[in-house]
């Protein structure tokens, strides 16, 4: 099922991007969208990467929640 | 006084000629204050001198110790602290210019566990802004500017604990506190000539300490020996009932007795490194032979590097989201920091929780394959330092290089850089020991045994 982006016909950066521009455009300079760009590019390649590992339903994410109980 | 050059002297022998009568703790603090504020400075390592506490510390010590009262062998010892440690009374900058006048009421856990040990705080130690999170790619991006180098004030010091592995490789103070997300302890040890351990995440409370990414983030000592780094050691790790990384109690294997070490060789992680460091690194391998098996590796094969980075990028977002959405982050040093995490923002939490999900397949990958080793050795890092008005990329990435780093901190393993050699430029390089989760002892018990055999942590600037 295509995303919302790609439905669109935009990129997964386009989309990121855009959010980014969005928010915070008027305070960027050509260069720090040109950075932005370029780093957001750069987290969907180690996204890329990373779903080349598979992994089951029972790969849990490293991290151990202990419910909170106070002392008294 | 002493014929001992007490500016390259250990812990060990400071403590010896401070119990002998031969230097006083306030002479000591005296002797670095005064290195601090000249060579030091001149190598942008410090941020604060912290001369009233640490000669109100000095008095303490000395008063005490002529009362009969030692508290160890770091009582006297005057040590500097990375800037994002908090200290009452003095500025934690965390080494960003928007932090510059800022102040903690609370002590850092780490500072207080050196305190009661009677160790002398004289400096805050310069730092990357914001401990390299926002994505810095050259030597000028501190408050203090650009970390210069130990052995040449023209190359980079290595960051993000720049003024901790500057400062000791000077001769400014005998040891110093560092931390480490990914490479900020390791990598200013390798490139400073000194000795630098990364404990095992969750060993050392990082209570009082910036937050940059709360799974990764580790402190840890930078000194001149492997011994200098276990006493430390020994003094800030364990529980802290206000850390709860800190409590789940668990604790390493046995050290071999027999002085007998097995090895596992990760080629791998240095077949394009520079020659220098892969021939020191092949001289090291024939003295750890001398001592131990030496037996081939590969790594398992997971995305280290990327998870690693997703978890950073996606935790220092968080950590410091206010900060980027506020607009402050304009006010860094370095350009490329000004607008580095708005990329963090964007981040999936299905990715950050992929990364997690990697953390923890892998880890049971690298625990397999480490409990058959004392430690996996390569170089600390494949290259020397940069020189000091040089792009990152321009010179550490000519080739496609890795390191142990990303798996290491990933994973969360302890790890110990100690001097190797030197290599372009006169300049040093390291050997990584990383041993197993919580087994620090077996990884400094062999990395102590290196050193026993070879004199490059006796090296200094001159």
């Amino acid at each position: 099922m295509p995303t919302n982006s790609e439905s669109s016909g935009l990129t997964p950066a386009d989309a990121r991007i855009a959010e980014i521009e969005g928010r915070f455009g008027e305070r960027l300079t050509p260069e720090q969208r040109a950075q932005v760009r370029t780093r957001i590019e750069r987290t969907i390649a180690l996204s890329v990467a990373m779903h080349a590992t598979p992994l089951t339903n029972a790969d849990e994410p490293e991290i151990v929640f202990a419910p909170y109980r106070g002392k008294s | 006084m002493t014929t001992i050059d007490l500016s390259f002297a250990s812990v060990r022998e400071l403590g010896k000629l401070i119990r002998a009568g031969a230097v006083s703790p306030v002479e000591l603090a005296e002797h670095f204050l005064q290195r601090l504020d000249t060579i030091g400075r001149s190598l942008n390592a410090v941020v604060t001198l912290t001369t009233e506490l640490a000669m109100e510390q000095a008095r303490l010590a000395e008063e005490e110790l002529s009362a009969g009262v030692d508290r160890g062998p770091l009582h006297g010892i005057p040590y500097g602290a990375k800037d994002l440690l908090a200290v009452p009374g003095y500025p934690t900058t965390w080494g960003a210019a928007p932090f510059a006048d800022r102040h903690f009421d609370s002590e850092a856990t780490v500072v207080t566990r050196l305190r009661e040990a009677g160790a002398i705080l004289v400096a805050k130690l310069a730092m990357v802004e914001l401990a390299g999170g926002f994505g810095y790619e050259q030597p000028n991006a501190a408050l203090t500017g650009p970390g210069r180098n130990g052995w040449d004030p023209n190359s980079w010091a290595g960051g993000s604990s720049s003024g901790s592995g500057a400062a000791v490789a000077s001769g400014c103070v005998p040891f110093a506190i560092g931390t480490e997300t990914w490479g900020s302890i390791h990598c200013p040890a390798a490139f400073n000539g000194i000795t630098g351990l990364r404990p095992t995440y969750g060993r050392v409370s990082r209570r009082g300490a910036m937050a940059l990414s709360w799974t990764m983030d580790k402190i840890g000592p930078m000194g001149r020996t492997v011994d200098d780094c276990e006493t430390v050691y020994n003094f800030i790790a364990g529980p802290d009932a206000n850390e709860p990384t800190t409590l789940n109690g668990r604790t390493g294997g046995h050290v071999s007795t027999d002085g007998s070490f097995k090895f596992g060789i990760c080629r791998g992680a240095f077949e394009n490194a520079q020659p220098e460091v892969i021939a020191n690194t092949e001289s090291a391998i024939a003295v750890l032979a001398e001592f131990g098996t030496v037996e081939e590796i590969e790594l398992p094969s997971f995305p280290w590097d990327e998870a690693a980075s997703t978890i950073v990028i996606a935790e220092a977002a968080s950590a410091f989201e206010d900060f980027v959405i506020d607009g402050q982050s304009a006010g860094l040093t370095a350009p490329e920091d000004r607008a580095g995490l708005y990329h963090g923002l964007t981040i999936p939490a299905v990715d950050y929780l992929r990364a997690l999900r990697i953390r923890r397949v892998g880890g049971e990958a690298m625990d397999r394959l480490l409990a058959k080793y004392d430690a996996i050795v390569a170089p600390t890092y494949p290259n020397v330092a940069s020189p000091i008005d040089q792009l990152f990329s321009t010179y550490f990435e000519r080739e496609q290089r890795h390191n142990l780093g990303g798996v290491g901190n990933l994973c969360g393993l302890p790890s110990i850089s100690v001097p190797s050699g030197f290599g372009e430029r006169g300049l040093p390089t390291g050997l990584e020991f990383l041993g197993r989760a919580y087994d620090e002892d077996r990884i400094l018990a062999a990395a102590r045994a290196f050193q026993i055999r070879t004199n490059w942590h006796t090296r200094h600037p001159s």
